[in-house]
């Protein structure tokens, strides 16, 4: 994978035009469920909003930290059951079960971000579905708990309910738009992260972790450090998929969608944070269109990801990149 | 006092006794080139001090503390940089990052998560200056890995000095440049901190005389010969050994 960090020369023109950009997309999202009277829609997009926090928090580890995790859908999971068991067995209130979430899924990632970042490559990509695949287990076999194959049902929809305040989200488009609000915090958080000393620390492990240790960092805190934040933003996302769901079952958290993230960041663009989203998008709505089509999604989604791995590396993301660059240096022709 | 003092460093892989129980003894602010054909251990000999190698047996000091066995970021952090002989860079990176990762280290804010890495003048400052002595002022908005060789081997150096380095060991920096850009890095070399304590891998015999304080020389792994420039120029054993050609060259 060829990952590029480019800072664009250019002054306020170039980063208020982004600015502008940036507003105009969320302003957009934001009058989608006015613009749409499709139920269907709607309920889409929030799930793409969804698996845009969860694809973006793989993308701090395989994007900016260079470690290739292929058990992230652990920490979807978990955060998907603890929210379901929160809200069934103690109270479906959204603050209590979203702090259980992800509480429970840095923990969770602590202990397999421990051991697994011993290794390096393709023994850690190995460790980490290991891990995966015994949370996978466990789900399915303790079935007075989590409902074992049959899935966890009947998750109650989860309330806002500070005293007096009761909100609650049967309503699809008050729904969307507390995913959309949590979707926006995550991003500009993670993009806060990235560009961070800290975030510059990980992108020095990706690109050389040796030299790093030569300017004396311990990269192994540093590791650590980055796996329990993906795995608390993909407990996020998890919680929220629970309250969208209503149902969570074992195949929630099994390697297939560990998979499908990955496919997710790398469709989309690698170390972009924006691009995962995108892949997201991509992967969801071709799966919505083909498969009410076809039976022959799995063989289009094997022919989208070779396309990108053959021919555009830098994903969805890098390929708008040079449309952009492309236009721009067409203008500066004239 | 010495700022590195290395003892009886024995390092054997397999059969091979890399270095065969080396002893060294640097002062603070002295300039000492390491020489000796190629396997004499050099190389090993500055990954042993760096902790890239654990020595079979023998102790190195870092200013009378012991640092043997030690990881070698726990090296790096006590005041000890290196550069490699072969590059060894943030090559997807922009030169003014790979040199800002390095001096964000020694100023201790590289766990903040929250604030951008851009709003830290002082590191920035630093880097900019690190990348002025360089001479990669105009250079560090560029991806590292489409620099010239040899500014990457610039590059190489200013990673190292961003650390801040009490001891400095360059292995072999002039490897692979043009005669030009061998006498411009020589200069740099030479305008270091005089604070700075520097140990010097090169096999140039221009470089090593313009640059040593003091010469070692190495071969098959144990210390031949050691003194000022011009007493292992008139060493006898060693102009058989090694220098004969080079130094009757330098004479001609």
């Amino acid at each position: 994978m060829s990952l590029e960090t480019t800072y664009p020369a250019g002054g306020v023109f170039v980063r208020s035009g982004k600015l502008v950009f940036w507003l105009v997309m969320l302003a957009a999202l934001a009058a989608f469920p006015i613009l749409t009277t499709s139920a269907y829609s709607l309920s889409t997009l929030t799930e793409i909003l969804i698996f845009g926090i969860f694809a973006m928090s793989l993308d701090l580890l395989l994007g900016y930290t260079g470690l290739i995790s292929f058990g992230h859908a652990a920490f979807f999971g978990v955060g998907a059951y603890t929210a379901g068991l929160v809200a069934i067995k103690i109270a479906p209130n959204m603050l209590l079960t979203m702090a259980a979430g992800i509480v429970v899924c840095a923990i969770a990632a602590f202990v397999i971000g421990f051991f697994s970042i011993r290794a390096a490559g393709v023994f850690f990509l190995m460790l980490t579905l290991a891990f995966s695949q015994m949370v996978y287990a466990i789900a399915h076999q303790w079935t007075w708990l989590t409902g074992g194959s049959n899935g966890l049902a009947g998750i109650p929809r989860p309330n806002l309910s500070v005293p007096s305040l009761p909100i609650e989200f049967y309503d699809p488009t008050k729904f969307y738009y507390i995913t959309l609000g949590i979707f926006v915090i995550s991003l500009l958080l993670l993009k806060r992260i990235v560009s961070s000393p800290f975030g510059h620390v990980l992108l020095g492990i990706r690109e050389n972790e040796g030299r790093m240790k030569a300017v004396g960092y311990n990269t192994r805190n540093f590791k650590l450090a980055a796996f329990v934040i993906a795995g608390a933003f993909g407990g996020l996302s998890g919680v929220l998929y629970s309250y969208f769901n209503g149902f969570i079952s074992p195949s929630e958290l099994y390697w297939t969608m560990s998979g499908q993230v990955m496919v997710m960041v790398i469709i989309g663009g690698a170390g972009t944070l924006v691009g995962p989203v995108l892949g997201a998008g991509t992967i969801l709505l071709l799966q919505n269109i083909v498969s009410s089509n076809t039976e022959r999604w799995p063989t289009i989604m094997g022919m989208v990801f070779i396309f990108f791995v053959l021919l555009a590396r830098n994903g969805i993301t890098g390929l708008l990149d040079k449309v952009w660059h492309g236009a721009r240096s067409q203008v500066w022709k004239h | 006092m010495e700022a590195l003092k290395v003892e009886k460093l024995y390092k054997n892989f397999g059969g091979l006794q890399a270095t065969n129980g080396i002893s060294l003894k640097v002062e603070e602010g002295e300039r000492r080139a390491i020489i000796g054909p190629n396997g004499a251990g050099k190389t090993t000999l500055f990954n042993l001090i760096s902790g890239e190698l654990k020595p079979s047996a023998g102790h190195v000091f870092l200013h009378d503390q012991e640092i043997t066995g030690l990881q070698p970021h726990q090296i790096a952090a006590k005041g000890l940089a290196r550069t490699f002989q072969r590059n060894n860079l943030f090559l997807g990176l922009s030169v003014f990052e790979n040199v800002r990762i390095a001096a964000q280290q020694k100023n201790g804010i590289s766990s903040k998560l929250l604030s951008p890495a851009s709003s830290f003048r002082d590191v920035n400052a630093e880097t900019e200056e690190i990348l002025e002595t360089l001479a990669l002022g105009d250079r560090k908005d560029i991806l590292t890995k489409n620099l010239s060789y040899g500014e990457q081997r610039q590059v190489e150096i200013a990673i190292a000095l961003a650390t801040r380095p009490k001891v400095l060991l360059l292995d072999e920096p002039c490897a692979g440049l043009s005669p030009t850009e061998t006498t411009m890095l020589t200069g740099m070399i030479k305008r270091m901190p005089n604070d700075i304590t520097i140990l010097i891998i090169e096999h140039d015999m221009d470089v090593v005389f313009a640059l040593a304080d003091r010469i070692a020389v190495l071969h098959y792994g144990e210390v031949l010969a050691e003194g000022t420039p011009q007493e292992v120029k008139a060493n006898k054993v060693v102009l058989e050994v090694y220098l004969g050609e080079e130094v009757s060259n330098a004479r001609t």
